[in-house]
């Protein structure tokens, strides 16, 4: 028998039925009376100065009722405050393709559509700066005029733990590699779609987003339009995923609310999938450098890493991206001596930022496929190698995060066990192999992003027929926040499910949570839930009232070197992931064969929801890795649609064993900690280095087409960059 | 994103079809599953004022050993396909998804309007990179300069009745004609094929000769659940007394018209001292006009073409 009652067992989520029945509302689906629609018009330029915007004959056209233009609104928002760099719309000159430059508001969609053929702008060409290597100097007509010294760059990082030349003398194996990587989208299907309606007295704001952010959307909403926050209201309906795609506040919204307050009447935007694959801040593309040693005894003596990632347009979340490129590779390994150097790079391409997984799938990628090289020059198992590398429990890492529970070494032992590992490994023939990888990742930020924030706050309350209601500012985009939420309310309260409601994402109702990111939601509203609950527990004990709140806030924590906050985490997850695959090596096809995947989620407060996890994950993980990428040229973006686009369906999905270890963290809510992101690392590099062992090939860069697999097995056959002893 | 707005016809003969098509005067296009067109109207492309449904007519979905009506749809041809030599439905099970498959029919699949990167893309890209000359442009991007378009041919099933020596048959203003398949496609990604405006594809034939071949199909593409041919290949060899004495090869999406390669009798047995496949290739590749123009390179695709044909024979003359 379970401790719990609710606590641990597998639950459809909330809101399932809603839909697939069709009868859930996502924010295209709202109805309102007179609703206007907005289309905005997009630069087919990269880079360019807007010389003039004649809008005249877009505004004669009946059914037109409100055009914008960038003048209009020049304050500059974003996600993070050392980068507010984003305007509603350009103002004075567009910095990729896809920029918005002029918005229409009119009565129909159609109406709209014709409006923006009779605006007409024009355009100055400058030219794109595309590659990210050329723009660590000084250049021409840079991307921002706040890149460092006149070149592009947007962020820099230099981070250094340990000794490394010290390192180097004790190193008696050592590997390194250039690994490349494309920019890759998030895949959600609900498309963008937000509609915005001011009060009759026009000082009143309420916005309905497809948002992971409501409440950063709120403060940046309050800034554009100088309003006082209570003013502006944000609701986040019915989400159809995000993975980081929705994690900014992003230009439509602002242009809803700006058109919205012309025309006196709701407008909505929705976007088409091509302005998605425009707007939504896809994965960094990256090049990265790594080089790894271990000593005689085979223990990791240095990692040193270097990453240029291409940030395109804007900010976005970059600076934590270019950080976590960095910290997050360190573990689940012990390794004392540590060198970072990364940096983002502004280009005329659409901006990057925030993916699942965020900032550190890449580098893990490089980092674990360096592993496998660095245990074959050792003639040690990869999986012994690893198990004797890791970081135990209740530590602190080389970069002074503080390491609490610790399932890794478990989830090596399961998948190693459940994939017969050990009577395969080096037994199968030519063309098939088996690949293992870790996994490290954060269960949220413990710094938050705007320092006056808290993170996390539940209100939970008693109503008159005995029922409880959770008011929590956490945005459900699918993941099953809600769900969470009323598990750890029901728990505490000792009552069934069906008398919770969850009543989240509306910053008119609900009090603070500062969104769905970084995997944060279960451990940090989840505690604020627990507390809530058990506070409103004690009111209901004494009979001082009906009404219990919780606050989350993390413990104090980190090291106090410049950028000591940027991957730290009250708790961290761990996984591993084993692969086996097939190379048809007359064509190059990699054939997944069968994927078993171990997470540490701490306590799996919803067994099932995990699963869905860890398979979500192996699905976007092996898309990155068999075929996903965005293709470039002139700043264009070639494949944006789903059928150029190369996202794999669940039929090209093989068996996946999804498995759940339990390290029960001390701080996470009833031991819970993060799933959602760190399933996403093993994968890849798992995947590669299966195809390793299945044809000696040593991928160096992603996707894992065909036709580059087949490629280097003409070429390359032989591992490059292994020092032998 | 939106369709623009068009007048939908719903006639329920072939001669209404047709009259119809004639009377609107070039400013129409028929539809059937719409799983191209339709697709291809929401980018502006291909747009006609006057759509003529197909979905109405009894008479094209009708499906017999001998006869298959162009409006059945890719699952109906799966789900009866055991009247049928079994190269279609393996052939109709590798086409899209299975929910398009459900729209999607065999006519529309035969006269696939052909995919290229630069011309199936949307009006800002076009607007960005310049238009090609099958949207609003004048000449081909992926082969700059010319003034001939390379949009490959994408469609599956035009390769397995082309090894079965299947025929046409059209319905026109003009009247009715067969065609039969290796003489419907030209190589010219504008108009692929001989068809008339106003002609309608009203059935394809096969002939009993049809069901002595052993037969296979591959198809290169980079997702195996849903993507179109980026090179298709379908092999047929027809054995007597034991003995092959004849082999087809045809190919899709390596062109803009699919292309076929016979060896009989004497032919075949001279060829096999050179080498059947090498034959094969060498009388097919004059019509392989594939150009970098859609996801893989186009050496890789001819590559993997000859492969495929070599391991098919190899496979079915076994
Ligand atoms: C995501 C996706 C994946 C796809 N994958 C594949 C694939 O793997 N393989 C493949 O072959 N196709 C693929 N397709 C294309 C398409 O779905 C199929 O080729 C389908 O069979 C087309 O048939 P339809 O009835 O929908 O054609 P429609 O769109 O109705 O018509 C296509 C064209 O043919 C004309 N037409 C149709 N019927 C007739 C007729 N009887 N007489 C005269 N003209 C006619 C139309 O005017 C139009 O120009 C894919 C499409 C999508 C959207």
């Amino acid at each position: 028998m379970s401790e719990f009652n609710i606590v641990g067992k597998s639950m459809p989520q909330l809101g399932s039925i809603e839909k697939v029945t069709g009868k859930a509302l996502y924010t295209d689906d709202l109805q309102f009376d007179d609703l206007h629609y907005a289309l905005i018009l997009r630069s087919p330029y990269a880079h360019a100065r807007i010389v003039s915007i004649d809008t005249s004959r877009a505004e004669a056209l009946p059914g037109v009722k409100a055009v914008l233009t960038g003048c209009e609104y020049q304050k500059t928002f974003g996600v993070l405050p050392i980068s507010y760099d984003e305007t509603v719309l350009a103002v004075s000159k567009v910095r990729h393709v896809g920029e918005g430059v002029a918005a229409v508001a009119a009565t129909t969609l159609e109406i709209a559509g014709e409006a923006l053929k009779l605006i007409e702008v024009e355009y100055e060409e400058l030219p794109g700066h595309f590659d990210p290597a050329a723009g660590i100097v000084p250049v021409e007509n840079p991307v921002h005029d706040h890149g460092r010294n006149g070149s592009n760059i947007h962020k820099q990082v230099n981070l250094s733990f340990g000794d490394l030349q010290a390192a180097h003398s004790a190193t008696l194996f050592e590997v390194s590699g250039q690994f490349e990587f494309p920019a890759v989208t998030h895949g959600f299907l609900e498309p963008h779609s937000a509609v915005a309606r001011w009060s009759d007295s026009a000082d009143e704001l309420t916005i309905w987003s497809s948002t992971q952010v409501p409440f950063y959307l709120r403060r940046q909403l309050s800034r554009v339009f100088d309003l006082p926050l209570e003013k502006v209201r944000v609701i986040k309906p019915y989400v159809g995923g995000g993975f980081g795609g929705k994690s900014d506040p992003f230009p439509h919204e602002f242009v809803v609310a700006a058109l919205a307050g012309k025309v006196r009447k709701p407008v909505k935007i929705t976007f088409s999938r091509e302005e998605v694959f425009i707007s939504h801040h896809a994965r960094h593309p990256s090049i990265i450098k790594m080089q790894l040693g271990a000593d005689r005894e085979g223990k990791f003596t240095y990692l040193d890493l270097d990453a240029t990632i291409n940030g395109g347009a804007f900010g976005s979340f970059g600076v934590v991206t270019t950080y976590y490129n960095g910290v997050l590779t360190q573990g689940p390994y012990r390794i004392n001596n540590f060198r970072y150097q990364g940096r983002r790079i502004y280009t005329n391409l659409p901006p990057s930022g925030a993916m699942r997984g965020h900032g550190a799938v890449n580098t893990r990628f490089v980092k674990e496929c360096l592993i496998d090289e660095l245990a074959e020059n050792m003639a040690i198992d990869p999986c012994d190698f690893r198990l004797a590398n890791l970081l135990p429990e209740h530590t602190l890492t080389a970069t002074q995060f503080r390491i609490t529970s610790n399932g890794m070494k478990e989830c090596i032992e399961r998948v190693r066990r459940d994939s017969q590992w050990d009577a395969r490994i080096g037994k199968l023939p030519y063309g098939h192999g088996l690949g293992v990888a870790c996994s490290f990742f954060i269960s949220g930020s413990a710094l938050t992003i705007n320092r006056d924030d808290p993170q996390s706050i539940v209100r939970t309350v008693r109503e008159e027929d005995g029922r409880f209601t959770v008011y929590s500012g956490a945005s459900d985009i699918g993941q099953g926040s809600d769900t969470v939420l009323a598990q750890v309310t029901a728990e505490v309260l000792g009552v069934d499910l069906d008398c919770i409601r969850v009543i989240s994402a509306d910053t008119g109702r609900c009090p603070i949570d500062i969104g769905s990111y970084s995997s944060r939601v279960t451990f940090m509203a989840g505690n604020a839930a627990r507390l809530a609950a058990l506070n409103l527990l004690q009111a209901l004990e004494k009979g001082t009232g009906n009404v219990g709140v919780g606050e989350y806030e993390s413990p104090k924590m980190g090291g106090d070197y410049k950028g000591a906050g940027a991957g730290l985490s009250p708790s961290y997850s761990f996984g591993a992931s084993v692969v086996e695959v097939k190379v048809d090596t007359r064509t190059g096809f990699i054939k997944i064969v069968k994927v078993w995947l171990a997470h540490d989620c701490g306590k799996a407060l919803n067994p099932q929801a995990v699963e869905g996890q860890i398979e979500g994950s192996v699905h976007m993980g092996l898309g990155q890795f068999l075929s996903e990428q965005l293709q470039f040229e002139g700043g264009r973006i070639a494949n944006a649609s789903f059928i150029d686009y190369k996202m794999i369906l669940p039929t090209d999905l093989p068996e996946i064993n999804a498995i759940i270890v339990e390290s029960n963290d001390p701080e996470g809510p009833f031991g819970a900690k993060e799933c959602g992101e760190g399933a996403l690392h093993p994968v890849l590099p798992a995947a590669a280095n299966a195809v390793y062992n299945a044809c000696g090939l040593r991928l160096r860069k992603l996707p894992a087409a065909p036709d580059y697999v087949l490629s280097l097995l003409r070429h390359e056959h032989t591992p490059v960059g292994a020092k032998k002893p | 994103m939106s369709l623009p707005s068009f007048q939908l016809h719903m006639p329920h003969t072939v001669d209404q079809a047709i009259s119809l098509a004639g009377s609107l005067k070039g400013d129409s296009a028929f539809v059937a599953g719409g799983t191209d067109l339709l697709v291809n109207a929401k980018e502006q492309l291909n747009c006609h004022k006057n759509l003529i449904s197909l979905s109405g007519i009894g008479a094209m979905k009708e499906m017999s050993r001998f006869s298959i009506g162009a409006a059945v749809t890719i699952a109906e041809l799966i789900r009866k396909g055991e009247i049928l030599p079994p190269l279609l439905s393996k052939t109709a099970r590798m086409v899209a998804g299975p929910a398009l498959r459900e729209s999607a029919t065999v006519g529309g699949n035969l006269l696939l309007n052909g995919r290229c990167v630069y011309f199936n893309q949307s009006k800002l890209y076009r607007c960005s990179h310049g238009a090609c000359m099958k949207a609003e442009g004048k000449a081909c991007i992926a082969v700059a300069q010319t003034e001939r378009c390379y949009a490959p041919f994408s469609g599956d099933l035009a390769a397995a009745f082309l090894v079965l020596n299947a025929e046409f048959e059209l319905a026109g203003p003009e009247g009715e004609r067969i065609v039969p398949a290796c003489e419907f496609y030209v190589n010219d990604g504008i108009h692929a094929n001989v068809l008339n405006s106003a002609e309608l594809l009203v059935r394809v034939r096969l002939s009993e000769d049809a069901f002595d071949f052993n037969c296979d199909y591959r198809k290169l593409r980079p997702r195996s659940s849903i993507d179109f041919p980026e090179a298709g290949v379908a092999v047929a060899v027809k054995k007597t007394n034991e003995r092959a004495s004849e082999l087809r090869v045809a190919l899709t999406a390596l062109g803009p018209a699919p292309s076929l390669a016979v060896l009989r009798d004497d032919q075949l047995e001279q060829a096999k001292a050179r080498g059947l496949a090498d034959t094969l290739w060498k009388q097919l590749s004059p019509s392989v006009l594939a150009v970098r123009n859609t996801s893989f390179s186009p050496t890789y695709r001819r590559e993997m073409a000859r492969l495929f044909i070599e391991q098919m024979l190899e496979s079915l003359l076994a």
